[in-house]
């Protein structure tokens, strides 16, 4: 028997996929560098980060494959499921720790730029991988390791503001 | 921004400093005009074509189209079936050390230099 406890829990998670989902989906219209290919704002991730801070990494896992595998289904290539999977988890392991381990070093900025920057590294890492291959990964990681800073300031920035406002609404 | 601490601003400097001596040790090998062009599909061994010739490749696999020009020492990707595009949209390289990648089709196509240790080197 589900107890009303967990049906708030479910609805509350199926609430941040759907958030999470949107962005994902709203940002395949924002212009991309073709140069450059895997450069992405990652605006999902404000989803998973702020889940993380305000309920679990249990909940912020969820939320994670959730919304990786639900966009799967509409883009064919196991190759890309791969490669947005690994730099999610990689970035929600190391957020994780961040969190509970260097909480009194970095604010939720330093935080989201360490798991942009360990998103990026295991996305450079699937792309070695897969092509056999580390020169070309390493010619685009400079370029990479540059937009995980700035994206993790930008995420970070949008979730601490979010975060305090979210608190003064009242422990809900 | 009085939010942040001490320890974010040395990880961003950190990570900035780092990413531009990436850069630039990867702008020692972009400079010049690149005289080869490997190109590698998934694990098999990689074939290599001279830049001066002008032709057009095959790449396709099956179901995965991908046709490689070769004109004038510029190599583009012409046309993908695959599903985001990026390679097609990467444009002209001519350069060493400048690459065009099919993600989804496992293809990689990287210009090298004249030195035949590099190829060597990068194709163990
Ligand atoms: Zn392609």
């Amino acid at each position: 028997m589900p107890s009303a406890n967990n049906i708030q829990r479910f609805t509350r998670l199926s609430l941040f996929v759907t958030m999470a989902l949107v962005l994902s989906y709203m940002e395949r219209f924002l212009p991309i560098l073709p140069a450059f290919p895997g450069i992405k704002l990652g605006l999902a991730n404000i989803i998973t980060f702020i889940v993380l801070i305000m309920y679990s990494w249990k909940d912020a896992f969820f939320v994670l494959i959730a919304r990786v595998t639900l966009l799967s289904f509409f883009s064919a290539s196991g190759i890309s499921f791969l490669y947005s999977m690994s730099g999610g988890l990689m970035s929600l392991m190391a957020m994780t720790f961040a969190l509970k381990y260097l909480g009194n070093t970095f604010s939720l900025i330093g935080i989201s730029v360490i798991g942009a920057f360990m998103h990026n590294t295991a996305q450079m890492l699937v792309l070695a991988a897969v092509l056999r291959s580390f020169f070309i990964p390493l010619s685009y990681y400079p370029i990479l390791v540059l937009s995980a800073v700035l994206t993790g300031i930008l995420t970070g920035y949008i979730v601490a503001n979010l975060h305090r406002h979210l608190e003064k609404l009242g422990q809900s | 921004m009085n939010m942040m601490k001490r320890g974010d601003y040395i990880l961003i400097i950190f990570l900035l400093l780092f990413a531009g001596v990436l850069f630039l040790h990867n702008m020692n090998n972009i400079q010049e005009k690149g005289t080869m062009v490997e190109i590698r599909f998934a694990d098999e061994d990689p074939i290599y074509v001279s830049i001066d010739q002008n032709t057009t490749l095959d790449l396709s696999h099956g179901d995965l189209v991908n046709i490689l020009c070769i004109e004038d020492e510029k190599v583009y990707m012409l046309e993908s079936n695959c599903r985001d595009q990026l390679c097609v949209r990467r444009g002209e390289i001519s350069l060493e050390g400048e690459s065009i990648v099919c993600l989804p089709h496992r293809i990689s196509i990287v210009i090298l230099g004249t030195d035949k240790g590099d190829i060597d080197a990068l194709s163990q």
